[in-house]
Parts: C-alpha cells; sequence; structure tokens
C-alpha cells in the first residue's frame, strides 16, 4: 500500500472535522494521529518482524486498519450507550468505502470495541501480532524514550522477539541542516537494512531519533561527503548556478589581477554579474588561512567544485552528537571568531551579510539564534571578531529551499516512525496548496469543501490528497526532534489579511488533526502542548492545551472557527474596523457559539455529523 | 410535549443550543423579514434589560424578561411557549457563563448572539433549529399539513 492510499483510507475513517477530536489528556495530540501513528508504527513491526513463514500475520493494508481502529471506540462511544449502534454502522459503512470489501468492513469492525491493543489477544492472529500492536500503542504514551526498554523486555520475555533501542542524537542547534541530516540518517538506516536484513525501525522522539533494531552491534556512521555534501536531493544544498558564481568568485579572489579590477568604485559587468564582493574575499576564517569566503562556502557544501581543504568544525560539535559518527570532518577547539546565530566559537567563519549571497531576503527574524537579547550589538561589543560557521551558513542554505518567509511546523510530543513524519508533511503541504488555489480566505464557499458534508467527500478527499507526486514540495522533517516544517506565505501588504490567511491555515490544518502548531518567522526553540503558537500575539480562542480536559473537547469548534475567519471577513467587509477578530478574544468554551457566528453553515456540518454518529444536538 | 422538551433549560445544552433553537422559531415566525433587526428585536430586547437593567441581581427577573419578549406574531401556544423556554433558558445560560467575562466583552459577546441567530434563521438552520422549526411549523394543523 503506498502512503497516498493509507492517507485516504485514515480520512475515510475518521474525517474531518472528527479527526481533531483530541485522543490524549497528557499530551496534545489529535485522535487522528494517534490512530495514523499507531498504524503505521504497527504496519512497520509486522512487516519486519512477522514476516512470511515465521508467524501468521496481518497484510499491511489490514495491519495499519487494525492500529487505525484500536481507540476509535473508546473515544467516540464516549458519547453514550445509546449512540453505540449508530457508531457502529458508520463505522462498517466507512470500513467499506475504505477497504472496498464488505467482508474485510465487517471482520475488522469488531476490533473497534475489543481494543487488542490493550487485551492483547484475539483469536484471529498469533499472540505475538497483539504483543506488537500493544508495543505501537504504548510507545505513544512515553514521556521519555528510555521507557521503551522495559517494553522491549517484557516482549522478550513473552513472545521471544528480540528488539533493541539505539538512541540517535544530533543536537546542533542548526533546525533545518538537521532536517538533512535526518534524511540522510534516514537512507543510511534503509541501505544498511536492506543489506544486513536486520530489522531498522527509526522513530522521531522530541528528544533525538530511537532506532528499534534486531541488530545489536548496529552502528551510524554518517559521511561529510556522502550523506551532507549532496544535500536533499543529490543536486547539492547550493543551487547550480550560484555555486558556479561562486567558483568564478573564489578564482578571482586568488587572482591580484582580477580582485584589483572588481573592486574600484566602478565594477566591470563581469563582477557585477557574477556578485564579487571584495569583503567576502577578505573577511572570511579559515585555519592557516585568510580571507576567501566563496572558498569556505564550497569546500563545506560545494558539489560540482570542491577546491582542496578539510571540512572543519567547531570541538563543541562533537559533544552534540549521540550514538553516531560524522567522517570526513575535522574538530578543532577554540576559535576567535563567534557566531552570532549559534552562539559557539568557531575555527572557520564567513562574514554575516555574505549569507545574502544565497538568501536575499534573509531577514534577522528568520535566523533561528540562539543568543538573546535581540540587538546583535549589544551582544557583539565585547567580541572583536564574529562571523557565521559553516554549519549556520548551511542552515541558511537549506532555509533557502522553503522560499517562504512564514513557516507553520508541527512539533509531535510522542515518538512517531520517520515516515509519518514524511506523510504528514506531505497532507499539510497539499492542504496549503489546494487551499490557497482555491483561494479560501477570499472565496468562503471554498472550505465547506475541507470537511465531510455527504456522498462527495470521497472525491473531495481524493482531489485534496492528490497522487503523492512531491514535485514543488515544500516541506522537511527533522526526525532528531519529531517537527515538520513548511513553507506558509510570504508578507502581505496589509497586517489584517496575514492575520486572516494565517488563522485561516492553522483552522484547516487543525480540523485535519494537526497540532499543536506554531506559525512563525524561524521555528520555536522548545515544543510546545498548545493548539497554536502565532509570531503575532496570543489570543484565548487558541492560545490552550487541547489536551486539556474541560476545554479538549472543543477543539473541532475551535478549529472550524479559525478557518471560518475568512467567511466572516467576507460578509463583515463593510465595516469600518476589522471587529471580526475579536472572535479570537473569547476562551474555547464559547467556540460552538462563535461558530454559529461566523459561519453557521459550518456549524450546521459540524453538528450534522455528530449527530449522524450519537451524541450530539 | 417534545416540542417543549426540546427548548426548555438543560444544563448539558450549550449557549448554542438555544441560539439555534430561537433562530428555528424566527425563521418560521419572520420568514423573508428585511434586516437582522427585523428577526430579532426580541431577543435583542430581552438581552439588552439582562445586560443593561438587571445584571448584578438578575434570577427573579429572567423569567418575567422572557415572557415580556414572545413576539407578537407568533401565533401558535405552543410556539409562543417554546419561544418563551428558549429566551429564558438563553438568558440564563448567559448569564451563568458570560459572568466572569469584562463588560465590554459580554456586550460584544451579546451582539454576536444576536447577529448568529439572524445569520441563522435566514440562511442556514442547524440540525437542532431545524428540529424546532418542524416541529412547531410543519405540523400547523391551520395550515394543513399532515401529521407524522
Amino acid at each position: 500500500m503506498n502512503p497516498t492510499q493509507r492517507i485516504k483510507m485514515a480520512y475515510t475513517l475518521l474525517p474531518p472535522p472528527l479527526s481533531s477530536t483530541p485522543a490524549k489528556y497528557w499530551t496534545s495530540i489529535s485522535l487522528w494521529l494517534h490512530s495514523y501513528i499507531v498504524g503505521s508504527t504497527f504496519q512497520e513491526l509486522v512487516d519486519a518482524l512477522a514476516g512470511p513463514g515465521d508467524i501468521e500475520a496481518p497484510e499491511p493494508d489490514e495491519a495499519f486498519l487494525i492500529g487505525f481502529l484500536h481507540d476509535l471506540g473508546q473515544k467516540m462511544g464516549l458519547m453514550g450507550e445509546r449512540s453505540s449502534e449508530k457508531i457502529r454502522s458508520w463505522l462498517i459503512e466507512r470500513l467499506e468505502v475504505a477497504t472496498g470489501d464488505p467482508r474485510m468492513a465487517r471482520s475488522l469492525v469488531k476490533y473497534v470495541y475489543t481494543n487488542p491493543a490493550e487485551t492483547r489477544t484475539d483469536i484471529t492472529y498469533p499472540v505475538e501480532v497483539w504483543w506488537l500492536l500493544w508495543l505501537a500503542d504504548r510507545l505513544q504514551g512515553l514521556e521519555n524514550i528510555y521507557d521503551v526498554i522495559p517494553l522491549l523486555s517484557s516482549i522478550r520475555r513473552e513472545v521471544k522477539i528480540d528488539l533493541k533501542l539505539l538512541m540517535v542524537n544530533i543536537a546542533i542547534p542548526q533546525p533545518f541542516l538537521r532536517t538533512l541530516i535526518s534524511a540522510s540518517l534516514y537512507k543510511y538506516l534503509h541501505r544498511q537494512a536492506v543489506e544486513s536484513e536486520e530489522t531498522m525501525i527509526p522513530l522521531a522522539t522530541p528528544y533525538g531519533a530511537a532506532i528499534l533494531t534486531t541488530n545489536p552491534d548496529l552502528r551510524v556512521i554518517l559521511d561529510w561527503d556522502q550523506d551532507i555534501r549532496p544535500g536533499f536531493d543529490g543536486n547539492g544544498l547550493i543551487p547550480e548556478a550560484v555555486e558556479e558564481n561562486l567558483y568564478w568568485n573564489s578564482e578571482c579572489c586568488k587572482d591580484p589581477e582580477c580582485r584589483e579590477r572588481c573592486s574600484g568604485r566602478s565594477k566591470p559587468e563581469d563582477c557585477k554579474r557574477h556578485g564579487y564582493k571584495k569583503r567576502d574575499c577578505e573577511k572570511g576564517v579559515y585555519p592557516g588561512e585568510k580571507g576567501n569566503s566563496y572558498k569556505i562556502a564550497l569546500i563545506y557544501y560545494g558539489l560540482r567544485h570542491r577546491p582542496p581543504g578539510d571540512v572543519v568544525l567547531p570541538g563543541k560539535i562533537r559533544s552534540m552528537l549521540q550514538g553516531v559518527e560524522l567522517v570526513g570532518v575535522s574538530y578543532v577547539d577554540g576559535g576567535r571568531v563567534q557566531c552570532p546565530i549559534c552562539g559557539l566559537k568557531t575555527p572557520v567563519a564567513v562574514p554575516v551579510d555574505f549569507l545574502q549571497t544565497f538568501y536575499r531576503d534573509l531577514t534577522t527574524e528568520q535566523w533561528n539564534r540562539r543568543i538573546y537579547p535581540g540587538s546583535v550589538n549589544v551582544l557583539m561589543q565585547d567580541v572583536r571578531h564574529y562571523g557565521v560557521d559553516p554549519l549556520c551558513l548551511g542552515d541558511v542554505l537549506a532555509r533557502s529551499r522553503l522560499e517562504n518567509r512564514i513557516l507553520v511546523s508541527l512539533a509531535l510530543r510522542a515518538p512517531a516512525p520517520f515516515t509519518v513524519l514524511e506523510d504528514i508533511g506531505y497532507i499539510m503541504w497539499r492542504i496549503i496548496t489546494i487551499a490557497s488555489k482555491r483561494r479560501v480566505t477570499r472565496n468562503p464557499a471554498a472550505i465547506y469543501e475541507f470537511m465531510y458534508n455527504g456522498d462527495d467527500w470521497d472525491s473531495r478527499l481524493n482531489e485534496v490528497i492528490g497522487s503523492g507526486s512531491t514535485t514543488g514540495a515544500k516541506y522537511f522533517y527533522d526526525g532528531f526532534t519529531a517537527t515538520v516544517y513548511l513553507g506558509l506565505r510570504g508578507p502581505y501588504r496589509k497586517h489584517i489579511d496575514e492575520w486572516i490567511h494565517d488563522m485561516v491555515m492553522s483552522g484547516l490544518l487543525a480540523l485535519w488533526g494537526f497540532y499543536p502548531l506554531a506559525v512563525s518567522e524561524s521555528p520555536p526553540d522548545s515544543p510546545h502542548d498548545k493548539l497554536l503558537v502565532y509570531y503575532k500575539g496570543r489570543r484565548p480562542l487558541y492560545d490552550y492545551r487541547p489536551a486539556d480536559k474541560g476545554k479538549g473537547a472543543y477543539t473541532p469548534y475551535v478549529a472550524a472557527v479559525m478557518a471560518s475567519m475568512g467567511v466572516l471577513a467576507a460578509r463583515r467587509a463593510n465595516e469600518q474596523l476589522p471587529a471580526f477578530l475579536e472572535v479570537l478574544d473569547y476562551p474555547p468554551e464559547y467556540s460552538p457559539l462563535l461558530l454559529e457566528y461566523s459561519s453557521p453553515r459550518v456549524y450546521s456540518i459540524l453538528e450534522s455529523l455528530r449527530g449522524r454518529i450519537g451524541g450530539g444536538a | 410535549m417534545e416540542l417543549l422538551e426540546l427548548c426548555k433549560y438543560d444544563p448539558g445544552r450549550g449557549l448554542d443550543y438555544y441560539a439555534a433553537g430561537l433562530a428555528g422559531v424566527l425563521r418560521g415566525a419572520r420568514r423573508g423579514a428585511a434586516s437582522t433587526h427585523a428577526y430579532t428585536k426580541e431577543v435583542r430586547k430581552a438581552l439588552e434589560t439582562l445586560v443593561f437593567n438587571v445584571w448584578n441581581d438578575p434570577w427573579e427577573f429572567i423569567d418575567a424578561i422572557a415572557e415580556a419578549n414572545i413576539p407578537r406574531d407568533l401565533q401558535k401556544t405552543e410556539c409562543r411557549k417554546c419561544f418563551a423556554e428558549l429566551l429564558k433558558a438563553l438568558l440564563r445560560k448567559f448569564r451563568e457563563k458570560a459572568d466572569s467575562l469584562p463588560a465590554g466583552a459580554r456586550i460584544r459577546l451579546m451582539n454576536m448572539i444576536v447577529s448568529a441567530i439572524a445569520e441563522m434563521a435566514r440562511y442556514s438552520l442547524p440540525p437542532a433549529g431545524d428540529k424546532i422549526f418542524e416541529l412547531c411549523f410543519l405540523n400547523n394543523k391551520n395550515l394543513g399539513g399532515e401529521k407524522p
């Protein structure tokens, strides 16, 4: 089963707005995400450990669905005893659509009620299978990933499946470079698994990547030249045209005649075309050499042109690598120069303004600075030499691929397989793309199409999820912090339009089950548990934990209010003051009423869905 | 009987339920009226009396306020009763919930409720309101409708 089929199946069973129902009290995760993660983890475990010949095990499709269904009965059954028959028939109908097989639908629906993830027994499959499902579910509840060790030993004791845990972490302060390294780690593990035929399931957790493996001697060795230099797609981090310019400039720096020619007040045309700067030629720092920033950039990230020179990293980086060895680099402790972005003392540096060569619209807010306060001048008054270290240069290069100035990020607090992060990035990207194409902020009717409302849902779902092609996709995931980053938008002319756009988009993402969200210019420094953290300020409507016992139940309404801000704005277009923003000033308890105010039609859709499967009005 | 049950105060029902119910009754009573005000003048009057005149000690007045603000053009006795019950419940729930809000936010919320009721009555009636609308207006013997 390919990922898009799996995603469509999941949204057929649990369509928005139901998908945004919170699943847990201890952390903010939606029912959809929790079910999807358990389904995928179970599928991967079964695929790897209960392979053909060993144990009778469910097929991948079935395994995913068993995992996906495990909590639905409990969560949706909360609406009362008398509604259980309604839920049953609703689920059977949806399962028939999802699987296309009425018999399979009838056999699967029992798992909703028995919850084998907790009972660990069912006659259909041997007990080993259910212990793996138990593991997939219990993984979600871990505060600390090392708590998985007792779970693995009980599986070893009870069903003789021997799994080990290997923690790998790259705690460097450059989030976008981390996304590149985590993609490389995934490819590395895939290669290793194919070569050695051992099981390797990488899980992303908030505190590093956890690898579940049957190989006790697994070692992770990443090579700078093989794993980092080729970039995300093998074409290098630096675009080809820029690399050619860098090479030209670097050669020019070596040639006194060319330097003389390009350094005058009026530069010749070729110097201008290649973006030559005298400053970048002279102010770089490299051990044993002076000057040439162009050469430094090529030594670290050049793919087509690689001047001789070692990849030298600050000594402190060594302590930031856990369970992983980085080869093809050397370390130098200390250094005269301090980086204003990450704060490390570095032996290699380029001038701060050199970054603009790669990313012209870069603003200070977009750097993920680890050093506060905001004024670099105050900070640097005692530091005589400062320059950007090469890892921060790589971070800017990776960031520049997202293009948009404002980002949206989702940081999971529960462990999830790397493949799930990839899927999450894909769906979020599709939702943002389709919503922008339909101009949801200006065309109020379009938001109804993102919610379950009658029989044409399945064709609309096909449209939103698409074919799985990732051409032009703008998303990254970081397996070392379980975070997904996406480009959201550029600047708007009017402040109010930015509010509407961001609220509508985050509302749609939350309706589809994606939170906790953050919308900001640079990713937040620490993970959070709120529905949304917004760089323009905190408003009571979204500034709460969906895991909260009292407020959590309102999450679908809150998400729908946010998504229908565009509807409200269109209706209130003649108002002098943008008074419609005031719906954000009320806490989530008021969200059903606020939804009646901002979009009665969306309220009706939500209520009739709840009425259809029990509970409701 | 069933209609009255749907209209009565019940702690499990939220403000949104009563607003939807009132919209259901007003859709029938004011069909085709021209403005938000024409749909909701009684509800607004009742809420304003509560908010501006008796907010601090409202409990003995809520019933009277509701009884005094039943639309004149609502003819059927059962519907009049239902409207009064819904209005009582809305006032009561609003007083309970909005007490913790600052006065300004309370007034803005009142305006939102009125606007929401008019919007629902005119364009998009949610399931709760629709049920009340059906029981109140579509089974009217005087109109010659069929009994379910």
